[in-house]
């Protein structure tokens, strides 16, 4: 098991340090001068997306082939892919709450910047954790049983499809449950808000694990 | 005779092709060459001998336990010709990593002494290797944790006459510890008649032979007669004649029969390309 964590980890390394950097230095200037603070939360979102790819990877290396050759099992080599999916999103986390801290230092950029609240940045980079592991219990048994980059494009396609449905639904509303709606939200506590943010986190980790026990069973029907 | 594996009705199953039912023990301490033509089912047979691929029936024993057991794949050494770590690794990297899956059975002493005799740079990435450069990796990827079968899928086709030399001074070094087992497949017929103590031939997913190699190449032969010669063969001693514009030429199965039926005809000790064309053309007539 840690030779399959170190490996993925090498994989990510060899692959993707370099892009990474240029992604930090991005968002980190997009925080600067844009004062959006979202873009810090889509990089836990980002490190499920590079971890997912990694698939790709293995695919083209028939690593999968070799790794069955080797004394561990299907769990371990899809456990190795989830927890370090995890690790890296944790990493991306800490990452995330670095560049929320550069937010006040935009004020001598952009005029006035307030920093962000923790509570608030913590259920940020929580709802971000909690779309990323949903996309990644998709992506992975995807991956495994059709090809990393089928698996790519169906989520993407998934979750376009789930955007415009919802951007429709919104239009198709009247403009008065809108209202009332967002108002309903904006009334709610902030201690129920957090309590719907862990269960929803806490629901999506729960579906991840489960994903995960799909995948063994899909790495193990691989080998027929 | 001690067994490394045995295998007992593999079946495998593919919409164009069927490997099987092949039964077939592998003796320890020899060199085995596995030999057909492309597509015979031979990766198949190695991958499911790794456990990399479960067999759609039959078993197959591995020492006392199977290939789908864990602590059987740890003694075993694969080298696949198209199965490794991505290509941005380094060669360090992949022992790391290995030392990690093997743990205690992983010796970075012996990885590190066969990257110094391959002269691989361990800090270059793999796509920056050669093919024999690669080749040498997987073999020393293979070998560092000791194992007592080592399963070779193609490890000397495109490789130079040096390198290939070299391999296979190695595999005879290898096999010095009589628990030990090799199981090479090849396209190179020549590797196998230098360093094989037996030859395998899968022919269109079935097993034709497991012969000793000597025993093979003294018993057949190529024999050049005219066609109305052959009636005076031993019955079954002819496995395959093609025609000719001035005669035939048949492989016998034994080169001394013969040569007792036909003394004026020649008969030549058939190579194994030989009892590989000739036998796969038996079954096109």
């Amino acid at each position: 098991m840690k030779g399959l964590l170190y490996k993925d980890f090498q994989l990510l390394r060899n692959s993707y340090s370099r892009n990474i950097l240029t992604v930090l230095l991005l968002y980190a200037a997009i925080i600067l001068l844009t004062r959006q603070i979202f873009v810090a939360y889509a990089l836990v979102f980002l490190a499920g997306v590079y971890v997912s790819s990694t698939i790709s990877f293995d695919e083209q290396a028939h690593w999968d082939s070799y790794a069955r050759t080797l004394p561990v099992s299907a769990g371990q080599i899809v456990a190795a892919k989830y927890l370090l999916n995890l690790v890296f999103m944790l990493a991306a986390a800490v990452c995330a709450l670095l560049l929320s801290a550069l937010l006040p230092l935009s004020a001598g950029i952009v005029g006035d910047a307030a920093a962000v609240p923790l509570p608030d940045q913590l259920s940020g980079i929580l709802g971000s954790g909690a779309v990323s592991l949903l996309a990644s219990s998709l992506t992975l048994p995807i991956s495994y049983k059709f090809g990393g980059a089928r698996a790519r494009s169906f989520v993407g396609t998934a979750f376009l499809v789930l955007f415009v449905l919802a951007f429709l639904l919104m239009r198709s509303l009247p403009a008065g449950f809108i209202h009332d709606t967002v108002a309903a939200l904006n009334a709610v506590s902030e201690q129920q808000v957090w309590l719907w943010v862990v269960l929803i986190f806490a629901a999506v980790l729960a579906l991840y694990a489960a994903s995960g026990a799909v995948c063994v069973r899909i790495y193990k029907n691989n080998a027929r | 005779m001690p067994y490394t594996a045995k295998l007992q009705g593999i079946e495998k199953h593919y919409t164009s092709f069927t490997l099987g039912p092949v039964d077939w023990e592998l003796p320890a301490g020899m060199i085995v060459g596995l030999v057909g033509e492309n597509g015979a089912g031979k990766t198949t047979l190695l991958k499911m001998l790794c456990g990399a691929l479960r067999p759609d029936a039959g078993q197959i024993a591995l020492w006392d336990t199977s290939p789908a057991d864990a602590a059987a794949r740890a003694r075993i050494g694969a080298v696949f010709e198209d199965a490794f770590f991505p290509d941005c690794f380094t060669a360090k990297q992949v022992g790391k990593c290995l030392r990690g899956v093997f743990g205690a059975r992983w010796s970075d002493e012996k990885y590190n002494a066969f990257l110094h005799n391959f002269a691989l740079d361990s800090g270059k990435p793999i796509k920056e290797y050669s093919r024999g450069m690669r080749m040498k990796l997987s073999l020393a990827a293979a070998l560092a944790h000791d194992p007592e079968l080592l399963v070779l899928d193609e490890a000397t086709s495109g490789l130079d006459p040096v390198v290939r030399g070299e391999l296979l001074d190695l595999l005879l070094d290898y096999i010095q510890d009589e628990r030990r087992t090799v199981l090479l497949s090849s396209h190179i017929t020549t590797d196998l008649e230098q360093i094989a103590d037996r030859i395998a031939y899968l022919h269109r997913g079935r097993l034709l032979f497991c012969e000793d190699k000597d025993e093979l190449l003294q018993q057949y032969g190529l024999l050049r007669c005219a066609q109305g010669d052959l009636a005076r063969l031993p019955a079954g001693c002819a496995v395959y004649t093609r025609q000719g514009a001035y005669g035939c030429e048949t492989l016998v199965k034994s080169r001394a029969a013969a040569c007792a039926a036909l003394p004026d005809a020649v008969c030549d000790p058939a190579g194994i390309d030989d009892i590989m064309r000739f036998t796969s053309g038996r079954d096109d007539q």
